[in-house]
């Protein structure tokens, strides 16, 4: 009996750690690991931070991401919170692809921090506790799948002077944060029809850019692209172009892609950046081409010139 | 077309050859379907087109995936199974588990396992090699196809509209075999003839 309390004396003593630090209990489940984490101490009132979901999976076992792919399933965080907070939606980092037998699935192997913004309310009394609650469900596939989820919490100390910060802590999310799509970038991207290929043009934003390993696609939508073919690129004048198959069932013209395109090299598209977000319409590749050559000979790429440092932002 | 133009189309069309050998399902909806041959786990022999005339369904399965689960711990699919067999339309039931992987049980355990989840297939064949799943391009567990009476492939793809492993999300979920099932008993054609398929990869 007395060993028993002991080990519940310990528990309590753990906990309160817990609440101290802003850091809860991990869950194992489905050979993954889940914690929720936060790189500040304490909030302040009306003060955006930071909520990680730590997940660290066993070797060989993956999880999914916002598009699994052909086979998976995407985390999910349903958070739980005090009246008047707001959580933004999971920043996605990149994924890699994963090739099987007969499947192509998008997701992380190693570990992973899905990184969501939470909004407390202005009004909150200081030195209250907060307790944010999440139920967060996952697919975790080795050679088998197994659903995992796991109920998590963490509590928060309100302050009005300024947290302090958990270094290891930030430099995990700065890390994480470097694996985001960029959403603002000096390249730009141009996608056409190509018979049962999509053409992605990418137009760099000097003339000196270097080879990548690889560059892969990864759509936002499920049914838009064949996640099993591979996908091509080459360097061209300006740029690269990536040649992705189209999916089967996808369903009737496809009129705009959206996704991430990752960029196999250390310095990435910019600043060691290797993601960029994508939402740009799918064009008619002759059509466009005939009627700019009909107008001028060289009048497409004089527009391609003309289109590098101006027009900036990927996003449309 | 200038010449950039002309010499990437024939870089694509040539990758296209090479390097993209299209590995998407190796079936094509309104197209004829594939005959097989194989004997089932209560050893007759099953084959389309001793079915030819009927409508035919393939559910592929694996009883240890989480996706099929959801399917069969709710009952969902064999109450479906029971109301097409009823109908007179044959329903498959194909597991293409390799030995040694998940969700691969010898006949005479896939019987056992069927007949207590109180499954209604029409039959149940075990495909270890892997060889009618390849065939139809199965992709997940579940991943279900339609045959229509003259061998005319009429659906490819997902069970419903919502991927995932919890029983509830079923209700909700438009379930795509069940509409074009209906629609075809109805003598109308399928709305939604292909879909992507969603679950655990085929455990070839």
């Amino acid at each position: 009996m007395a060993k028993k309390y002991r080990y519940l004396i310990g528990i309590i003593f753990f906990l309160a750690v817990c609440v101290g630090t802003g850091f809860a209990a991990p869950v194992k489940d489905a050979h993954t690991r889940v914690e929720l984490i936060t790189e500040v101490s304490g909030i302040q009132p009306g003060r955006p931070f930071w909520v990680g979901l730590h997940m660290k999976m066993d070797d060989k076992w993956q999880v999914y991401w916002k598009n699994p792919g052909d086979s998976g399933l995407a985390t999910v965080i349903q958070w739980e919170l005090p009246e008047g907070f707001n959580a933004g939606d999971i920043q996605w980092p990149f994924p890699i692809r994963m090739d099987y037998p007969e499947v192509t699935s998008y997701g992380y192997e190693g570990e992973t921090i899905l990184l969501c913004e939470l909004k407390p309310p202005a009004g909150l009394p200081d030195g209250s506790v907060q307790k944010i609650k999440a139920h967060v469900t996952w697919l975790a596939c080795g050679n088998i799948c197994v659903p995992g989820k796991a109920d998590l919490s963490l509590s928060l100390t309100v302050g009005l002077q300024e947290p302090s910060v958990n270094e290891p802590v930030r430099e995990m999310f700065k890390k994480t944060m470097m694996d985001w799509p960029l959403t603002q970038s000096d390249w730009v991207v141009k996608a056409y029809h190509e018979g049962e290929y999509f053409l992605l043009h990418l137009m760099a934003p000097q003339r000196r850019f270097s080879v990548p390993k690889q560059i892969e696609f990864f759509p936002d939508a499920n049914d838009v692209i064949d996640h099993k073919a591979s996908q091509s690129f080459r360097k061209v004048a300006d740029g690269y172009d990536l040649v992705v198959s189209k999916s089967s069932a996808a369903k009737g013209d496809i009129s705009q892609l959206k996704g991430v395109l990752f960029l196999d090299s250390d310095e990435g598209w910019q600043e060691g950046r290797r993601a960029l977000a994508v939402d740009t319409a799918v064009l008619d590749k002759s059509t466009e081409e005939e009627a700019l050559e009909k107008a001028a000979p060289s009048a497409l790429n004089r527009v391609r010139a003309s289109s590098f440092p101006s027009n900036g932002n990927v996003e449309k | 077309m200038n010449i950039r133009v002309r010499a990437l189309f024939w870089v694509i069309v040539l990758m296209s050859a090479v390097v993209f050998p299209r590995q998407t399902a190796a079936l094509t909806v309104g197209e004829q379907a594939p005959d097989f041959t194989a004997v089932d786990i209560n050893g007759q022999e099953q084959s389309w087109s001793a079915y030819k005339g009927k409508y035919v369904v393939l559910e592929w399965f694996n009883f240890d995936c989480p996706f099929v689960k959801k399917h069969y711990e709710s009952g969902n699919m064999q109450r479906l199974q029971k109301k097409y067999t009823e109908q007179g339309i044959i329903w498959i039931s194909i597991c293409s588990s390799a030995a040694g992987k998940q969700g691969y049980y010898n006949p005479q355990e896939l019987s056992r396992l069927a007949q207590e989840k109180g499954a209604n297939a029409t039959a149940v064949i075990q495909d270890a090699d892997g060889a009618i799943g390849r065939l139809y391009g199965a992709k997940t567990t579940p991943h279900m196809f339609i045959i229509a009476p003259l061998g005319r492939l009429v659906y490819d793809g997902a069970i419903d509209s919502i991927p995932g492993t919890d029983q509830e999300e079923i209700a909700g979920a438009i379930n795509y075999v069940q509409e074009a099932l209906n629609a075809l008993l109805q003598g109308r054609s399928v709305a939604v003839g292909l879909t992507k398929s969603y679950g655990c990869s085929v455990k070839y």
